[in-house]
């Protein structure tokens, strides 16, 4: 009688928001980065041993992602691919780094935390940029001279930076911001009475840094009114939720993000494919980012031989590793710099209306943070 | 030295010694008796483990289709019950029919009236700000697995027919999370004859409480439905479906998402190990699994097999140390007691067991042995006693031949002192003397021809001694007459009387004869006759001749008289008196005859 003997796997933590509003995040994140692991271990695992994914659901809220962190931790994982959103990385950072477990956020991305040297790696860029060329963008669109800023509280560590940076590049192009609200998304917010608001300042735009459930909410309740401006959004609501949610109603919102190709690669391809026929829905920036931060860790284990020890360095000497949109880099403080698109949904679709190559981005370091 | 030893050893065939009887009964009832045991229970049990297995099995794959069934017959309910609120739609009072059977009933979260556009016309409860279904529902086609999925390119292109509202038309959409949810739901689409639509949201937490009241465990059975992706529609633990966990990545999900049914294999979900068996649904393309907890399935039936086991081992294990017992104290045992009852006779002791052989071979070993070894004693005490007589004997020897030495002294000195005697020429002196010691030689001549070292057989003594006798002095003429028959002396005995015989014969020849004529045949010069003879506790010796008797003697002398004429008298009284302790008597008439009567010894 012969006993197979398998090695031990490495656990890969998952933290993310599992249910509750910003859900689609976290669970479109989990599924990239399940089928990441799948593959990685379809090809052999690292070294010998096959990665294995737990998630845990932070809830959304700082505190669920405080209390996953210590669960994380205490389960002894090798690294932990999370937060989906910046207020609950900010959150867990801090055990993350009294633990020295490497979290790798495939979707935070406030600039806030750029250019640290902690145990946060990014293998996307920081949303400065996207945001400083959507305010750009907006300000020289030429229909959209005014316009009302709305933004998720409850996801402060994203939005403030992003609205602070396109706030300053609008109006130093010569936008002018009527209207800036601010709203809790937990706390179930009226978006008839936001709509209502903003229909009073009458701008010629709506700019949201909202959720993509909360964005399709308020797209519904705005175009159900008399009141028809323009609307823009930030990349947080660029998932398969705000279209399904938001029906014909999101239609012309105009986007911006870091994780996007036209032309997609066929490796792109093949993971949409894949995607869909595993989960049955569509891929969204979330599960593409997911699947990239554990293709950026399942090589920095390689190189460490599949453990903990030393995986901060080999994470920073990633450069040029393909990724599913294009080579991934990470700088000396384990973030990365990618182009910015500009996306409109047409007909339920994304569809790049341009793209700002990394050369030509604006420098965010010219503004006051 | 060591290795030629080694090597005859091994020549030999006996490079180890063998081992105990103990350890071949031991040895033999383990691969012979235990060891098949155990290899036959092994069997048994797992044969047995696999029947127990396979109708566990059975029953898990009959559970799933009762659930699957389960399912089924729900969704036929909630069909019916779109059907009718389709009805109800068409004629107009939708709200208030929907809020009185949502309050009435947990199948649906939300009912909706759509128009042919996808947007909310009614909704109980209200959608918020969501008015817009066109995108949130996406349609999966009801009806077994094996037919095509058409969903609608459009709204404006429903699959929609212009009768009323029939389970037929009626739609399943993909899961999706319904406004002011946060969870998953599936809705019920049923086309309306004026082109709207009827959207009932099913209520998967109801579904999941209705299917889990059919399990009967502890709670440990996992009843699991998920779509055709595996992502979880239906969970005993609600958090994983709000949490819209995809479990694709089990191999017997992804079996029966590949169209597998019945039983699947075992595999683990978090952090369990169960038995996993699937079955399709007949309306939506969803699998249910139930997921037995291996542990809880398989634990009993190990018990009862490892109680079986230990059970069967036990009794094998006590009948072989029951066998082995009985061998040992049956067999080993008496056969050691045996080996100690030879090396005991190597000191002398006789095997005498104080042990009753529990079987007829041992104990005619046993018998056998006895007997060989009582057969062993008896010789070897008849050796001893053999021994002893000689070692008697041979001292007895000495003895004698001491005493013959000094015999010969005696009748040296009887001629040294003996006036006749001095007046005999040397060469008779002699002749005589020689005559004499041949006698006494003659005895021992007869006892190592004879079967018996310590007694002589008379007659034959006689007559070699008379041989000889004769042939050393002049006796031609004379005819010897000998009777001795069965008389046996010992050698004290013996000697004497043959000294005695030789002397009275030789006087005979010599006196009792006168002026025989040596030519003429035996017996016409005389006779002599010599006669032995038992006569009860006596022997009786006679010598007599008929010849000219003793004239010197006048009849009726004593044997003090006869003494004194002749040499060989004197010898004849000491040894008669005093060695025989027999007595004399002279006989002088017609001849002379002497008769000695003596004891007889006890051993005669």
């Amino acid at each position: 009688m012969s006993v197979r003997c398998t090695p031990s796997p490495i656990t890969v933590g998952f933290a993310g928001p599992l249910t509750g509003p910003y859900s689609d995040l976290g669970v479109q994140g989990r599924n990239g980065a399940q089928l990441a692991v799948e593959r990685v271990d379809a090809e052999g695992g690292i070294a010998g041993r096959e990665l294995e994914l737990m998630a845990v659901d932070d809830e959304g809220t700082e505190d669920g992602a405080r209390r996953v962190a210590d669960e994380l931790v205490n389960a002894d994982v090798t690294a932990v691919i999370g937060h989906m959103t910046s207020d609950q990385t900010v959150a867990a950072l801090p055990i993350m780094n009294e633990a020295e477990t490497v979290l790798i956020s495939p979707t935070t991305s406030t600039p806030l935390l750029d250019g640290r040297e902690n145990m946060l790696f990014r293998p996307h860029a920081s949303t400065d940029r996207a945001a400083m060329v959507l305010g750009r963008y907006a300000a020289q669109d030429g229909s959209c001279e005014s316009l009302a800023i709305v933004r998720d509280t409850d996801n402060e560590a994203y939005s403030d930076p992003f609205h602070r940076f396109f706030k300053q590049e609008y109006t130093a192009f010569g936008g002018d911001v009527v209207l800036d609200l601010s709203v809790a998304s937990r706390q179930s917010p009226d978006w008839r009475s936001v709509v209502g608001r903003i229909a009073d300042a009458n701008p010629q735009g709506v700019f949201l840094i909202l959720s993509a459930r909360d964005s399709a909410q308020f797209i519904q309740a705005l175009r159900a009114s008399e009141y028809q401006p323009a609307v823009s959004s930030s990349e947080w609501a660029m998932t398969g939720d705000f279209v399904r949610a938001g029906g014909r109603a999101v239609d012309g919102t105009t986007l911006v993000t870091t994780a996007f190709l036209n032309n997609p690669t066929s490796r792109y391809q093949e993971f949409r494919r894949r995607y869909r026929e595993r989960f049955g829905t569509e891929a969204s920036f979330a599960a593409e980012r997911s699947y990239n931060s554990v293709t950026v860790l399942a090589e920095a284990l390689r190189h460490t031989g599949g453990n903990a020890d030393g995986l901060p360095k080999a994470l920073v000497a990633v450069e040029d590793l393909p990724g599913l949109l294009g080579p991934i880099t990470l700088d000396e403080y384990g973030d990365a710099v990618s182009s910015v698109h500009v996306i409109r949904v047409e007909d339920g679709e994304f569809v790049e209306l341009e793209e700002i190559p990394v050369e030509e981005l604006p420098n965010p370091n010219g503004l006051q943070q | 030295m060591a290795s030629s030893s080694s090597l005859s050893n091994r020549e030999l065939g006996q490079s180890t010694s063998p081992a105990s009887i103990r350890t071949v009964l031991q040895r033999y009832l383990r691969t012979r008796l235990l060891f098949p045991a155990m290899i036959l229970v092994v069997i048994v049990v797992t044969l047995n483990a696999a029947q127990r297995y396979g109708g566990v099995i059975r029953e898990k794959e009959a559970d799933t289709r009762a659930f699957a069934t389960s399912v089924d017959h729900y969704l036929r309910e909630a069909q019916a019950a779109t059907a009718f609120l389709a009805d109800v739609a068409h004629r107009g009072s939708f709200s208030e029919t929907a809020t009185s059977y949502l309050r009435r009933s947990e199948v649906f979260e939300r009912t909706l009236h759509l128009d042919s556009k996808g947007r909310v016309s009614h909704a109980v409860p209200t959608t918020g700000e969501i008015l817009d279904y066109s995108r949130l529902i996406q349609f999966t086609r009801a009806g077994p697995r094996d037919s095509a999925q058409q969903p609608p390119e459009d709204w404006t292109d429903p699959p929609v027919s212009d009768r009323s509202a029939s389970r037929k038309d009626m739609q399943i959409t993909a899961p999706y999370r319904a406004p002011e949810a946060r969870h998953l739901t599936v809705g019920l689409v049923a086309p309306i004859r004026d082109g709207s639509f009827l959207v009932n949201e099913l209520s998967l937490r109801a579904l999941q409480g209705f299917l889990t009241d059919f399990v009967t465990d502890d709670g440990n059975t996992l009843t699991v439905i998920v779509d055709e992706y595996g992502n979880l529609l239906g969970h005993p633990d609600w958090e994983r479906v709000k949490r819209q966990e995809n479990l694709g990545h089990i191999e017997p999900v992804r079996n029966a998402l590949n169209g597998a049914e019945g039983f699947l294999g075992i595999a683990a979900d978090d952090g369990r190990t169960y038995l996993w068996s699937s079955e399709h649904t007949e309306f939506a393309r969803w699998s249910v699994l139930s997921a037995h907890p291996v542990r809880s399935e398989l634990l009993p039936i190990g018990v009862v097999l490892a109680v079986l086991l230990g059970a069967i081992l036990a009794g094998f294990t006590t009948a072989g140390w029951l066998l082995s017992r009985t061998l040992d104290a049956n067999v080993a045992y008496p056969l050691a007691r045996l080996t100690e009852g030879l090396a005991e006779i190597e000191h002398g002791k006789q095997f005498r067991p104080k042990y009753a052989p529990r079987f007829r071979e041992l104990e005619e070993l046993y018998r056998q042995f006895e007997s060989m070894t009582a057969a062993i004693f008896e010789r070897e005490q008849m050796l001893q006693d053999s021994l002893n007589e000689k070692q008697a004997l041979l001292r007895e020897i000495h003895h004698r031949v001491k005493n013959n030495y000094a015999s010969i002294i005696s009748l040296i000195r009887i001629h040294q002192y003996n006036e006749q005697a001095m007046q005999l020429e040397p060469h008779t002196v002699l002749r005589d003397l020689a005559n004499r010691i041949h006698a006494m030689a003659l005895v021992h001549q007869m006892l190592y021809r004879s079967p018996r070292l310590d007694r002589v057989q008379f007659d034959e003594y006689l007559r070699e001694l008379m041989s000889y006798t004769t042939q050393s002095i002049d006796c031609r003429g004379i005819q010897l007459h000998f009777s001795a028959e069965g008389v046996t002396l010992s050698m004290d005995q013996a000697v004497p009387c043959g000294l005695i015989a030789n002397e009275l014969v030789t006087n005979a020849c010599k006196h009792a004869f006168p002026g025989r004529d040596p030519g003429a045949p035996a017996g016409c010069a005389g006779s002599i006759a010599v006669t032995m003879k038992r006569e009860g506790h006596s022997f009786m010796l006679s010598v007599a001749d008929d010849g000219i008797g003793m004239p010197e003697l006048e009849p009726g002398a004593s044997l003090e008289d006869a003494e004194n004429s002749s040499v060989g008298f004197p010898l004849v009284r000491m040894l008669a008196e005093s060695q025989l302790g027999g007595e004399l008597t002279v006989e002088n008439q017609g001849g002379t005859r002497v008769v000695l009567r003596f004891p007889a010894d006890l051993d005669t």
